[in-house]
């Protein structure tokens, strides 16, 4: 895990080997550092727990062979923005580019706004509606080692802000 | 592993609780879902499933997921009910953007969802007893004659309250609750029929018991005296 810190910026980048035995201890750090160091409430700390989970699971499964590691990267601007980005190294079969993830995101939104009553199917939920609609910016970026980085940020509003 | 725990209470022959300590998601949630399919399994044609949620801490999209394919079985496939309970704020924040809240009944307490349940089981009793016997004569007698052996529900409670008062109550309160509870209410027997007969009773014996001999007795006393003054 590295930090740095400048005034009220800090940015912090963790590794993770790719098993969902690791993430539970990432939604906890993401738990402290939304509720003591962002200025988020409380009830977006439980969020950015789900969306961080939802990145970190995607990237597990969808872009990374057993045995790789992801990275994920906080950058905070106390008081004004919080920034999350996961990335992985784009080696499982399953794997998609940015373009092809910015497709994909855009037929699953198509696809849940003719279904008001939503899917019963058990997966698809995390990117387009957990991840969509719990951040400002959605955006998907290809890496030089050829996998994907997901990146989201999201600004305080008054009704967000820790009371 | 993330820790999770559930806990299976049957309630009726008909309907199951299961209660979920611990968090849901991708490092448990395969492991354990087979558990939830066993009990569903085991619910019969129309009975019913609630999901008490107060000790779960966290639950990620593909534990939503898999909540829809419970709901799909248990409503769609058996024509019961499935009913979430007591989630946690977190919890129903995140069922409620995945639209989940639109589909699946919600309450926040478990006796509210057991309410429900039992509404549905012992209306359906009570009609049966009703439709056959004076109001009155439905008392403590009428519990015993419940059919299905493992009801927790407290059906005396219901039934002690004497007349029909109590089943319309219930009809009140749960009615903004329930949006899909079958209309059994509307079969209840409409509480004007005994009240009649009572009134009846009292006019008749009024007539016959007035004390029409007292009154000649005392006249003629009241003539002698007079008559003895004078």
């Amino acid at each position: 895990m590295s930090t740095q810190q400048h005034a009220d910026n800090t940015k912090i980048s963790i590794s993770i080997p790719t098993h969902a035995y690791f993430i539970s201890g990432i939604r906890d750090f993401t738990m402290n550092l939304v509720k003591n160091m962002t200025g988020f409430s409380e009830q977006w700390a439980y969020r950015f727990q789900a969306v961080i989970d939802e990145l970190c699971n995607n990237a597990i499964e969808h872009g990374s062979l057993p045995g790789d590691e992801i990275k994920i990267t906080f950058l905070n601007v106390k008081g004004q923005t919080l920034q999350i980005a996961v990335e992985d190294l784009g080696r499982a079969e399953t794997s998609k580019n940015a373009a092809a993830m910015r497709l994909y995101l855009k037929e699953k939104l198509e696809e849940q706004a003719t279904n008001v009553m939503g899917s019963f199917s058990i997966r698809g939920r995390g990117l387009s509606q957990i991840i969509y609609n719990w951040s400002d910016t959605l955006e998907f970026f290809d890496t030089p080692e050829g996998g994907l980085k997901v990146q989201i940020s999201k600004s305080i509003q008054k009704e967000e802000a820790k009371k | 592993m993330s820790p999770l725990q559930i806990l299976i209470e049957q309630l009726s022959a008909s309907s199951y609780m299961l209660t979920f300590i611990g968090q849901m998601d991708e490092s448990n949630v395969d492991s354990n879902a087979p558990t939830v399919y066993d009990v569903i399994e085991k619910i019969p044609q129309g009975g019913s499933l609630i999901l008490n949620f107060s000790g779960l801490t966290y639950m990620n999209s593909k534990s939503i997921g898999y909540t829809t394919d419970f709901y799909n079985k248990v409503v769609d496939e058996k024509g019961g009910k499935l009913i979430v309970a007591e989630s946690p704020e977190n919890i129903l924040d995140i069922l409620t953007v995945v639209g989940l809240t639109n589909i699946i009944t919600f309450t926040t307490s478990v006796a509210e969802a057991k309410a429900i349940i039992a509404g549905e089981d012992t209306q359906e009793s009570i009609v049966e007893e009703v439709t056959e016997t004076p109001t009155e004569e439905i008392s403590a007698e009428a519990p015993q004659e419940e059919t299905t052996p493992h009801i927790e529900i407290k059906i005396p409670e219901v039934l002690t309250q004497s007349t029909e008062e109590k089943i319309v109550e219930e009809k009140v309160e749960e009615t903004p609750v329930v949006e899909n509870i079958p209309a059994v209410e509307e079969k209840v027997i409409p509480a004007e029929q005994p009240t009649p007969a009572k009134t009846t009773e009292i006019t008749l014996d009024e007539d016959e018991e007035f004390p029409w001999t007292i009154l000649a007795i005392g006249g003629i006393a009241i003539i002698i005296l007079i008559v003895m003054f004078l």
